[in-house]
């Protein structure tokens, strides 16, 4: 893997249904759309943000904080969007 | 796997909508994810195996990729959205991955893989504490269904998506847009594992467009039964019958000729009038949505149409004014001499495509819905009222207002009926000034002002429906509160009997539309209170009319009087339903 851009960052998740399946939903159409790898930490659990099952298997509620990495071509990008998604509340765009 | 085949057993449901059905079923969606059977395969077979599991996930694309396409149409942009994450589990590289080792490294015959692979996840969100995660399982156990019944599919080709030969559905729960678009020819009854409510909107339309239907099953005694399975479905008492014998099959033949003939008893009925024994008449007139039942408007012998709603015509293809014209104008012709009440677009603002609503709404039963939505998306609103007063040509027209609250609301949408004929008179349509105006009572506040409304409008039509939610704040979907969701409640009584009083002295009339017009149990009470119009189901008109006709006036309106001074919703329920059984038993036994 080539030494480009990794970005990390904790967020808050603020809507009132969490991390289910519809949001994890828009957060995995969000993360392919750049070109980077996107991890994202529950504690001691990690999800690949490309996997929706996997980032539902976190079980992130309300009020639960994530950590999320990116790296890669996109890693600022990247983060970008997935920050705006999550402090929106996963509002549609 | 169930062996002893062909061997008849019934299961219990809740009657949804009368009739009786004999056909093959057709099973779509399984109620439980259940474990597949599992064998090992060679290694020469592994190849094979991934093959059967990706053709199932294609398969399950395309079919979720319709549903997406059909439930937007039909249904709204929200609600599609959950077949837009069931499409991104589809596509999950590592869920992919993870069964694809599984066939590989531990040689497991696809199902097997697959199924095990999920439950390791849903096990894992079972755990889970938070309530709105863990109901979460319910979209991976339905994508999974999907796709265990594909894999299933390349082996035994049972299950089309679409027989080509008449049969009986049975689904898991079933939307009513999905009724609404079911082929009525090839459909002959539907069972759902869930959906157990008589009154809920799908219910309503399987009636209305006599598809017999059963619901509420059991979850155990769904997922044995195999599709092509012979069946028979007695919507009557909620039966379903699988594999019956000849001797069943011939008792229900039986029952079917007998019911047939009730009904051609009841249909000679037809030319007479709803006439109480004391010589006072009254109007029974029919509750539709689909120009197609005309037919049965004519033949149960109801005097026009008391309610038309104008939701599935409008939200499937959004009709321009020409063809809703086109179609209201088929409504008044075939209903002359009587009238025929169109309801104005009774939706959410949600069902619109408008970009207004950018998330829904906290509470939408007390949001923009009904007029709300009409008064402020005016061309929506205009193209139906041109389209109304066009059509007003061809027969007798009354325009019914959905929602109403305010007076300000009726002045506001006689102001744009006003724009409206300026536009046609303008643009050298012609149209007629000869139709009438009504307003929907289902607001409480609505039917509290009823005697400023009457100066208004030409008539009220209560919707007993909302007016009983409004009135309990009680929804009768939630289980929770549904036995404070009383039809009979004083409360409820007195809003119809001021209604009705408030009608009178401006000399304008009042029907009733909702389910209560069609319950027989209180035809007593209402015609009592005064009633001028009922409007139901078409089954349900010569019934009601034979009720009406065993009635003394005279003594329903005592009745009504003592109706009044009761406290209890159980109390009123009973003295109507007394006088009822006194004067009709025969038919009451049959609808209660």
């Amino acid at each position: 893997m080539s030494q480009s851009n990794k970005v990390i960052e904790t967020m808050t998740v603020k809507n009132e249904t969490g991390i289910h399946a519809r949001p994890a939903a828009q957060l995995v159409k969000i993360i392919n759309n750049f070109d980077c790898e996107t991890y994202i930490r529950k504690g001691d659990e990690i999800a690949d943000g490309k996997s929706i099952m996997e980032l539902m298997m976190l079980a992130v509620g309300c009020g639960h904080n994530i950590e999320v990495t990116t790296e890669g071509n996109e890693a600022n990008l990247a983060m970008e969007a997935i920050k705006s998604l999550i402090s929106s509340g996963f509002k549609e765009s | 796997m169930g062996k002893e085949k062909n061997q008849e057993y019934t299961l219990k449901g809740i009657a949804i909508s009368p009739g009786i059905a004999f056909a093959p079923i057709h099973v779509t969606a399984r109620g439980k994810l259940i474990a597949p059977e599992s064998y090992q395969i060679s290694e020469k077979e592994i190849s094979q195996e991934i093959k059967r599991f990706t053709i199932a996930l294609e398969k399950t694309k395309d079919q979720i990729g319709e549903l997406h396409r059909r439930v937007k149409f039909f249904t709204g942009e929200n609600e599609a959205k959950i077949f837009e994450a069931h499409l991104i589990i589809l596509e999950d590289k590592s869920l992919i991955k993870k069964i694809k080792e599984r066939i590989k490294k531990r040689r497991e015959n696809a199902e097997t893989a697959f199924y095990a692979v999920i439950e390791n996840y849903l096990e894992a969100l079972r755990r889970v504490s938070d309530p709105y995660l863990k109901q979460r399982t319910a979209d991976i156990e339905d994508i999974s269904k999907r796709i265990l019944d594909n894999i299933n599919l390349t082996e035994e080709t049972l299950e089309h998506e679409n027989p080509d030969h008449q049969y009986i559905l049975m689904t898991y729960e079933i939307l009513p847009s999905q009724v609404a678009s079911l082929n009525r020819s090839q459909i002959l009854a539907i069972i759902t594992e869930q959906g157990g409510d008589a009154t809920s909107h799908s219910a309503i339309l399987s009636r209305s467009l006599n598809i017999p239907a059963v619901g509420n099953l059991q979850n155990d005694s769904i997922i044995n039964i195999k599709t092509l399975s012979p069946c028979i479905v007695d919507g009557y008492s909620g039966k379903v019958i699988i594999n019956p014998t000849q001797k069943t099959l011939l008792h229900y033949k039986d029952l079917e000729n007998q019911k047939l003939k009730k009904w051609i008893d009841l249909g000679k009925l037809r030319t007479s009038k709803p006439i109480t024994t004391d010589g006072i008449q009254r109007e029974l007139s029919a509750n539709i949505e689909f120009t197609h039942e005309l037919t049965d408007v004519s033949e149960s012998g109801a005097t026009g149409v008391g309610l038309f709603r104008t939701e599935f015509l409008l939200l499937e293809s959004f009709p321009n004014e020409e063809q809703q014209t086109s179609t209201y104008s088929l409504l008044a012709e075939k209903c002359k001499p009587h009238r025929v009440l169109i309801r104005t677009l009774d939706a959410g603002g949600d069902k619109l495509n408008i970009k207004k609503l950018e998330e829904p709404e906290p509470n939408p039963f007390l949001g923009w819905r009904g007029i709300r939505v009409s008064l402020e998306e005016k061309d929506y609103f205009k193209t139906q009222i041109k389209a109304l007063l066009r059509a007003g040509k061809k027969g007798n027209i009354g325009i019914t207002l959905p929602l109403i609250s305010t007076i300000e609301e009726i002045q506001k949408a006689k102001q744009i009926i006003e724009e409206c004929k300026q536009d046609l008179q303008k643009a050298k349509i012609s149209f007629s000034e000869e139709f009438l105006l009504g307003v929907m009572i289902e607001v409480p506040a609505a039917a509290l002002i009823s005697e400023h409304m009457a100066q208004y409008v030409d008539y009220f039509s209560i919707g007993t429906n909302d007016l009983i939610q409004y009135t309990m704040a009680a929804d009768r979907i939630n289980p929770l509160v549904s036995d404070i969701y009383q039809e009979t409640n004083p409360a409820v009584i007195k809003l119809i009997k001021l209604t009705i009083e408030n009608g009178n002295k401006r000399g304008i009339w009042t029907s009733i539309c909702g389910e209560m017009a069609g319950n027989l149990a209180l035809t007593p009470l209402l015609l009592g209170l005064g009633i001028e119009s009922l409007s139901t189901n078409t089954h349900k008109i010569p019934q009601l009319k034979q009720a009406i006709r065993q009635l003394s006036f005279t003594e329903c309106q005592k009745l009504a009087e003592k109706a009044i001074k009761l406290e209890t919703a159980e109390e009123i329920y009973q003295i109507s339903l007394e006088m009822a059984q006194k004067a009709y038993p025969n038919i009451l036994s049959e609808n209660l």
